[in-house]
């Protein structure tokens, strides 16, 4: 009997202590969390750009904060002549092309142009180009690099010596511009010929 | 032998003193709630995000919110108002600040609650900082007395590591933040 009373009053104890416990309890489980949620976005750019160099080539711009990065530059082939085995500007004229845009005999001028690419971001391993003509040319052929880089109005991708054809930053690569001209039969009036190469460096 | 009698008597002493004690406590109490319902929405503290004059624009509603820092460069910065650039060996360091309150103006004043912060998903390659501290996928403590009812300035950092730089890609990151009343 009296370990009965003992029993029963431990379990009372536990109750009364329960129930003073159960209010403070109650009150840290509400009220005291809370949630919320930030989405951030971001849109990680590069600047890259391409500054020419070489004989005829005018210096134009390198590429930098100040003009959105673009480089640009000015080839003169100067003038030429069927027979001719240079221009006057001392490019090199020859007769016949390899560019394979021509049906006939074609004169054929190059000219080799410095291209080193300029990364106002970090380094990257190394950066493809891809050289395009702003306007089409149906009656002249023109080319990068080598003669079977033929350029059109749409992207053609420019071999470079690194790995995967890129370019590396900050290395001189002369690449050669070739400008496939057929030859007018029966015509002497001089002709004018202009056009711009766009080229987008990608980094890989 | 030792009897249990006086325990019990204590023990029925202390349960007939609980309700008056209760009632008491929550008569307190009820003082305090008073202040703070507006802070608890079904038991929650409320947290909300906002902008503050010297960061981009923050858009959002109770509890969640999206900032759009802009395009970001090494070269650049950025183009965005309130969020700077700072460069670094290993790539740059995107800054900006976020306003945060805990509560609203109506809770009261003097209280404070701890932050923990975490990612909802890892940020690789970039790396977030929220006040100082890195957050990851895992839930880390980043103020332990943030006080309630105002507008508290938060920096948030972002690393950019240079391996990404040079390529354009965009960051969408989502940081989930945790309050808990101290």
């Amino acid at each position: 009997m009296h370990m009965e009373w003992k029993s029963f009053s431990r379990r009372l104890l536990v109750a009364a202590a329960g129930l003073l416990l159960l209010p403070a309890g109650h009150e840290a489980m509400a009220a005291s969390l809370g949630n919320a949620n930030l989405t951030v976005t971001a849109s990680v750019t590069s600047y890259v750009s391409i500054a020419f160099s070489g004989t005829n080539v005018s210096s134009g711009t390198a590429g930098n904060s100040s003009d959105s990065f673009t480089g640009t530059a000015t080839l003169a082939f100067g003038s030429f002549n069927y027979g001719s085995s240079t221009t006057s500007t001392g490019a090199t004229v020859t007769t016949g092309s390899s560019l394979g845009t021509c049906a006939s005999n074609c004169i054929e001028v190059s000219q080799p142009v410095t291209l080193t690419v300029t990364a106002y971001d970090l380094n990257s391993t190394g950066y493809t180009i891809s050289a395009s003509l702003a306007t089409a040319d149906t009656t002249n052929g023109w080319a990068l690099g080598t003669t079977s880089q033929v350029l059109s109005a749409t992207g053609t991708t420019i071999a470079g010596p690194g790995q995967g054809g890129s370019f590396a930053y900050n290395t001189a690569e002369p690449l050669t511009v070739y400008l496939a001209v057929p030859q007018a039969n029966g015509s002497s009036a001089p002709t004018s010929i202009s056009n711009t190469i766009d080229m987008v460096l990608t980094a890989q | 032998m030792v009897s249990f009698r006086p325990i019990l008597v204590a023990g029925l002493a202390l349960l007939g003193t609980v309700p008056a004690r209760c009632a008491s406590h929550a008569a307190r109490s009820g003082q305090i709630r008073a202040a703070n319902l507006a802070v608890e929405i079904n038991g929650m503290l409320s947290v909300n995000f906002f902008s503050l004059a010297d960061s981009p624009q923050i858009v959002g509603a109770e509890g969640v919110g999206t900032v759009d820092l802009g395009k970001v460069s090494y070269a650049a910065g950025s183009d965005m108002p309130g969020v700077t650039v700072q460069r670094a060996q290993r790539g740059f360091f995107v800054q900006t600040s976020v306003g945060m309150r805990i509560g609203n103006v109506a809770s009261v004043g003097g209280e404070t609650v701890s932050m923990k912060a975490w990612l909802q998903s890892p940020a690789d390659p970039y790396r977030i900082y929220l006040d100082g501290v890195e957050l990851t996928t895992q839930p880390t403590m980043v103020d332990t007395r943030l006080l309630t009812g105002i507008v508290t300035r938060h920096e948030l950092r972002i690393h950019v590591p240079s391996n990404t730089s040079d390529k354009e890609s965009s960051l969408q990151s989502e940081i989930s933040v945790q309050v808990v009343r101290n």
